[in-house]
Order: C-alpha cells, then sequence, then structure tokens
C-alpha cells in the first residue's frame, strides 16, 4: 500500500508537465478553440508520439509500452495544459480496439495510433440513447460481404478531424436488449455527414450521421464473429477505463486551477495586505484543495485498479461522483477568489472552468455514478 | 404576518403584467433571448413606456416625480420584470435616484431626478479601479477644482454600463489628505465628455463592461452630488440598495419554471427526465431553495418598509441569492447530462442556452456588488455582533 507515485512515474509526470509546457501553451490551446481551426495540432501530436505516450496502456505486440496508470498520469498533465481532445478521443478508440480488435486488427489500428499516424473517436452517444444501449437506434445490417450502417449519432468527439470513427450499432435484437457491434468507419466515407454541436467548451463535438454507409466484414470490430455478448463486455470494460482516464483529466485541470488560484490571493492585495492572508479566502483555498487531492487519489485508485485486472466498478464511479463536482466546484470557487480580473476572456481561467463542466456532463454526470456506487453497495440497481 | 399579497398589492401585479402584454412583444423577446443588456431601438421603446408609467421613480417620493410605491411593490415590479424576461429598472433607479434624493442638494434635485423619470438620463456605475475593488476606499480617481470646473484624472474598471449610459456616477478622491474614506465624492460625469475613452472588457457571461480612463476631464462644478468629502455614505448606501436588486429571484423562478417543464417533456434512455427519483430530488431541492430566497427578499423589502436599515438581512438575502444561481445553472445542465454541454448557439440546445448562459454568468454576481465574503462578514459582525476581525 502506497498511494503515492513511485520515482518512474514521477519522472513520466515531470516529463510531460515540461513537455505540455513547451509543446501545448495556453496560446496554442486558444489558437485551436477558434473556429475554423481543426482544433488539432499536428507538431503537437507528433511530439507526443514521439514521447511514447500514444502507445501507453497499449499491448506492447502493437507498439505498445507501458500501463494504463502511465496512460493516466499523462491524461493528468493533459488536463492541467489543456490539451485538445483528438488525445482523448484517440484514446478511447485505442482502448476499445485493445478489448475488442481481432490481433489484426490490433496489429493495423493500435500501431498506427501509437505511431500518431492515425486520429480517432467512438460514436456511441445517441440524442435519446445516452447510457442504456436498448435505445440506441444505428443499425448495422448484413450487406453483401459487409455491412450498412444507418442511424444517428450525437456528442461524437473531432468527428471532423478523426481519420477513423468507431460507430456502435444494433445488428440483431436479443432477449436482454440489442445485439451490438462496434465498426470502423473512415473519414469521408459515402453516406457520413458531420455537423458541429456548439458546445459548452467550444470542443469539437458533432452530430454524425450515416446514411446507408457501407463497410467491409473486416470493419467488425471482433471480427465476423464480433457482435455479440463480447462487445458489450468490451464496452463496459472500455467505458470503465474511459471514465478513470478522463477523471485524470480533471484532477490534473482541478490542480492547477487550485495552483493558479493560490498565486493570485498571494498576491492580489487589497486594505494593504495580499487577499490571501484573509481567514475566509485561506480556508476557501484549504477546501479546494482538498478536493483536488480526494481526486488525484480516487483516480489513481481507480487506473490502478483497472490496470491490474482487479474488480474497479466501485472505484471508478467514486473517482468520477468525487472528481467531476471537486473540479467543477474548484473553478466556481477559483472565479470568486479571482474577481473581475479572473472573470475577463482575456483571463484563462475560463477555459478550465468549461473544461470542467465539459468533463462532468461526460460519461455520466454525478447522480449516474452515485447509482453505480449504490448498485455496487448492493442496494436495488438502478433502472436507468 | 401576511405571507399574501394584499388587495392592493395584486392589483398592482396586475398592472405590471397588462403593461408586459402590451409591451413585451414577441420581437423584443427575441431580440432579449439573444442580447441581454445591448441596448437597441425596440429596448428603448420599451424603456420610454416603462419611464411613462412613472416606474423610473417607482419607489421615489410624489414631489420627485415618483409614484412612492412601498418596497414591497418595487420588489413585486422587479419579479414581474425578471420573470417576463423584460428589461430590468436601471440601477440609476432603484439605487442612485435614492441618494440623491437623500443626500443631494436642492440644485442636484432640480437638475437630475426629472432626467431619470423621463428615462433621459442613466449612470455607469464608476466604482472599481484596480486597485481599488473589494477596497473601494483605495480609489485614486482624482478630481480638483479649477475655478468652477472639476478637472478629473484617473481610470474605472468593470465599468460596466459606460457603454450605453449617458453619464458616469463617479466616485473620485477629492481631497487626497484625508483618511481614506473622507476625502472621497460622487460626481456626474457625461459620458461623452472629451477626455474619455471607454475600452471595452468581454468576460466570460458574454456581458461586455469597461475599462474606462479620464483625462483631464471637465465638469460643471455643480456636478458634485451633496457635499464634497461626504460620498463615501452615499456610495455604500446606494451598494447596500444594489445588493437587494442583486438578490432578486424572479429570474431564477422562471428558469426553474422553465427547466421543470424542460424534464417533463426530455426523453432520455426510455423515459422522461421528470419520471427519474434523482432528477425529482434534485427539482424538489431547488425549490425549497428558492422558497426560501423568495422569503428572504420579501423580508428584506418589508423591513425597509418599516423604516429599517436591513445590512444584515439584504447581504443574506444576496450571498443565498447568488449562490443559489450558480446552483440551479449547475444542476440543471447536470440533469440534461451530455445535452447540458450544447451552447446557446446550438439550435439543439436546451431553454436556448439559458442554463449555460446563466452559469457564466453567475459568478459575476458573487463577487459583484460586494463580495459574498464580505457579505458573510456584514451577517457575523451586524447581524450578530461578532468582534470585528483585523
Amino acid at each position: 500500500m502506497d498511494p503515492q507515485l513511485s520515482e518512474d512515474e514521477r519522472l513520466l509526470t515531470d516529463s510531460a508537465r515540461r513537455s505540455f509546457e513547451r509543446y501545448c501553451p495556453i496560446t496554442l490551446v486558444r489558437a485551436l478553440r477558434e473556429p475554423g481551426t481543426s482544433g488539432h495540432s499536428p507538431e503537437l501530436w507528433s511530439t507526443m508520439a514521439a514521447q511514447g505516450w500514444l502507445g501507453l496502456g497499449l499491448p506492447e505486440a502493437h507498439g505498445g509500452a507501458g500501463s494504463l496508470v502511465d496512460l493516466g498520469l499523462v491524461a493528468e498533465e493533459a488536463g492541467r495544459a489543456l490539451v485538445p481532445t483528438t488525445f482523448r478521443s484517440t484514446v478511447q478508440a485505442a482502448q476499445l480496439v485493445a478489448l475488442l480488435g481481432t490481433a489484426a486488427q490490433q496489429g493495423d489500428l493500435l500501431a498506427r495510433v501509437a505511431a500518431g499516424s492515425l486520429l480517432a473517436t467512438v460514436a456511441e452517444l445517441e440524442p435519446q440513447a445516452l447510457h442504456d444501449p436498448r435505445y440506441l437506434r444505428t443499425v448495422a445490417t448484413p450487406s453483401g460481404d459487409g455491412w450498412v450502417l444507418s442511424g444517428a449519432k450525437a456528442f461524437v468527439a473531432n468527428a471532423g478531424t478523426a481519420d477513423l470513427m468507431l460507430v456502435v450499432a444494433r445488428v440483431a435484437d436479443g432477449a436482454a436488449g440489442p445485439v451490438l457491434g462496434v465498426f470502423c468507419v473512415p473519414a469521408g466515407a459515402d453516406g457520413l455527414s458531420v455537423s458541429p454541436h456548439a458546445t459548452f467548451a467550444h470542443d469539437r463535438q458533432a452530430r454524425v450521421v450515416l446514411d446507408h454507409v457501407h463497410v467491409t466484414a473486416e470493419a467488425a470490430l471482433g471480427g465476423p464473429l464480433g457482435p455479440g455478448a463480447a462487445t458489450a463486455a468490451a464496452l463496459a470494460d472500455a467505458r470503465a477505463r474511459w471514465v478513470a482516464l478522463l477523471c485524470a483529466e480533471m484532477a490534473g485541470g482541478a490542480q492547477k486551477v487550485l495552483e493558479l488560484t493560490a498565486d493570485y490571493v498571494t498576491g492580489r492585495v487589497q486594505f494593504g495586505r495580499p487577499i490571501g492572508s484573509f481567514q475566509a479566502v485561506q480556508h476557501h483555498v484549504a477546501d479546494m484543495a482538498t478536493r483536488a487531492d480526494g481526486a488525484r487519489l480516487a483516480t489513481h485508485q481507480a487506473l490502478w485498479r483497472l490496470a491490474h485486472g482487479r474488480p474497479a466498478a466501485r472505484e471508478v464511479a467514486v473517482a468520477k461522483a468525487w472528481t467531476g463536482e471537486a473540479y467543477k466546484a474548484i473553478t466556481v470557487m477559483a472565479h470568486q477568489l479571482h474577481g473581475g480580473m479572473g472573470y475577463v476572456r482575456e483571463n484563462d481561467l475560463h477555459l478550465w472552468s468549461e473544461h470542467a463542466k465539459a468533463a462532468e456532463l461526460s460519461l455520466g454526470a454525478r447522480d449516474h455514478h452515485l447509482f453505480a456506487v449504490a448498485a455496487e453497495l448492493g442496494l436495488s440497481p438502478a433502472t436507468l | 404576518m401576511d405571507f399574501e399579497l394584499t388587495e392592493e398589492q395584486a392589483a398592482w401585479r396586475a398592472e405590471i403584467r397588462a403593461f408586459l402584454d402590451r409591451h413585451l412583444t414577441p420581437e423584443l423577446r427575441a431580440e432579449l433571448a439573444t442580447q441581454a443588456f445591448a441596448r437597441s431601438p425596440l429596448v428603448e421603446q420599451f424603456q420610454k413606456a416603462q419611464a411613462a408609467e412613472g416606474w423610473w421613480g417607482v419607489n421615489w417620493p410624489r414631489e420627485y416625480g415618483g409614484l412612492e410605491k412601498t418596497a414591497v411593490e418595487e420588489l413585486i415590479l422587479t419579479d414581474e420584470l425578471e420573470y417576463a424576461g423584460a428589461p430590468p429598472l436601471p440601477l440609476t433607479v432603484t439605487s442612485l435616484g435614492p441618494m440623491i434624493i437623500r443626500f443631494g442638494t436642492e440644485a442636484n434635485k432640480r437638475e437630475w431626478l426629472p432626467r431619470i423619470t423621463r428615462g433621459e438620463a442613466t449612470f455607469a456605475l464608476g466604482y472599481s479601479e484596480p486597485d481599488a475593488g473589494t477596497d473601494l476606499a483605495n480609489l485614486r480617481t482624482r478630481a480638483e477644482l479649477d475655478g468652477d470646473e472639476w478637472v478629473i484624472d484617473g481610470q474605472k474598471i468593470w465599468n460596466s454600463e459606460a457603454h450605453l449610459a449617458t453619464h458616469e456616477w463617479l466616485a473620485v478622491r477629492t481631497d487626497p489628505d484625508a483618511p481614506r474614506h473622507k476625502g472621497i465624492s460622487v460626481i456626474i460625469v457625461p459620458i461623452d465628455s472629451p477626455g474619455i475613452t471607454v475600452n471595452p472588457l468581454w468576460t466570460w457571461g458574454d456581458v461586455r463592461t469597461n475599462l474606462v480612463f479620464f483625462e483631464d476631464v471637465r465638469v460643471p462644478r455643480g456636478n458634485l452630488i451633496g457635499e464634497v468629502n461626504q460620498g463615501w455614505s452615499y456610495i455604500v448606501g446606494a451598494l447596500a440598495l444594489e445588493r437587494s436588486a442583486l438578490g432578486s429571484t424572479g429570474s431564477l423562478q422562471r428558469l426553474f419554471d422553465d427547466l421543470v417543464e424542460l424534464c417533463r417533456c426530455t426523453v432520455v434512455d426510455g423515459r422522461a427526465l421528470a419520471e427519474r427519483p434523482e432528477v425529482q430530488l434534485r427539482l424538489a431541492e431547488l425549490d425549497v431553495d428558492l422558497e426560501i430566497a423568495h422569503l428572504l427578499s420579501r423580508r428584506t423589502a418589508s423591513l425597509l418598509d418599516a423604516g429599517a436599515i436591513p445590512a444584515k438581512e439584504a447581504s443574506m438575502q444576496k450571498v443565498f441569492t447568488t449562490e443559489l444561481r450558480t446552483k440551479l445553472a449547475d444542476w440543471g445542465m447536470q440533469l440534461l447530462d451530455a445535452h447540458g454541454q450544447l451552447h446557446g448557439d446550438d439550435d439543439d440546445a436546451p431553454l436556448a442556452g439559458r442554463l449555460e448562459r446563466t452559469y457564466r454568468m453567475a459568478p459575476f454576481l458573487r463577487f459583484g456588488g460586494g463580495t459574498n465574503e464580505v457579505m458573510r462578514t456584514i451577517v457575523a459582525e451586524r447581524g450578530y455582533g461578532l468582534p470585528r476581525g483585523a
């Protein structure tokens, strides 16, 4: 038992922090939010690939190196630096491929992800199906030696820039709900149309309409026998990893906002003294610090359990329920302590405030994860 | 004790609603939904109609052109305007005019009050400076007499109405040698005076505020309000009135009512949001909080009508209501799950983005008009006699 980072883990964290400070400064973050840009930085991406970070948490046989914990530590630094979401969406897709793909699919796709030559994303949510696959309407129908996909997806990250989209669709109706499949759809496929959402965090999510999109048999993740129980299990396992990695991003962002705020109240003088010398301010900062530390600890625990194949449903849900609220509350209090100085758009604070709220509302908000915690307590499962 | 409107108050509310039916046109509503706080021909037309009703003097004595309504009646008006989403009464009417009435010279009253009631003069609050925020008494903008004119030099920040108002209600230092609170005066400055530069500052809440520079700005000696070097008490008095306005609840109630309706008709994962136990509990808690907010604001108003100075009560109301604004927007966005991420610019945004916009605007109300930390200190010290901190 030692919740602290090991020496190697600390080195990785330090190196990621230094690299992101250099290659992902806040000026780049702001530039990539502007309308008309792709939201993606090839230079940053190749730096991340060169450091080996895009292969973290992936099988060594396919170009991977490093554990899911290592990946989480880099994600934490990415959250601190507000690295564009192409990192998150590509990692999410890669994790799903690692869990569900055939050896050939993994060999092809994961090697390209690790090398930095493939941007990817997952298209799962639909406007009326956010957590329960029984309400997914996108369908995959066998056609010739492949499949035809039709339906409408929402909140697809980086749909406009990803080279590859993993589309979750129903292939048949089963007794316990739909049989699901995951299909690789290349960018620009016939019948695929993408229209951007305007989102709170300006973070490149889109609606995606699939109008009779043809894909080959090899496009079904897991091969011809892929669709079925294995898919549902792989999706559940992948989602647990996505949540833990998103928590890592949030924990990193929360720590940064705490540090920005501590700096501000130390330097800002009113009534002839730094406002950080007032107890009311100190108590707020202490509460922010407790929230941030709890977020990192809960996140590291969830990542560690997932990385070591231990049961982690409870710890993942605890991490998301705590960290989403913590990060958001830290940004809300940061605004309070910065006053007008932190409220103008010229100040960077709102960039984290938006990241915090968007992350809180992604992959299930607080109540969703509290029900998961209740279910782990053996209380009647929520019928969400 | 009486928790219902009197007949007279109910009639007043009906009068307000009838006015809103006539003047809050669909065109104006559409415009307000997209750009709050902007000035436009439609908004000006609405404000002229408000002024013609006598509302731009609603709480003033009749001798100054006011309607002499009670604070409770003023609250009814404010709540109705907010609930309907109409342009609010300006602070000039609710907070600054009353200071002119209380502290102004006869000449001040004759010059400014009729222009306010006619809707011809509105004031931007020229208080904060980069080094004088919560510590407002640290302000350094100078005014010196030169013959029959004040000459003003300095800068003001968070000067939110400077691009909309006709004048500045400017806090200036007129005696640099006096103790901090004793050398401050209030001078009214036409916003189009030579030497004024208004630079926009855009905020996260999409509301424009301004950084305003004053360089050798000259105004007539008579633009001084009340007595020289006595301005601090006028500023504090106006802030106290502003606090009640910041603690108003009409727009919160409207957002909540619309959120409940949205939860009834939004179906996700096979069920309406409103059928979910967690949604029901969250909405119920917000309803409880809102009820408390209403009660706190009515108490403040009734104390004002009784002639009291409700410093503790107005501070409590301001803290509670401004923090509830964050909570309502925050929880509303959470109830909508992924859809809560949609920005007001998105055609599919729930409630046309009012939740997310409220979330972005809420911080300003908590630190503006006296930070909530200072407000809490007022509750403890003035309400319960706790010893003053260092």
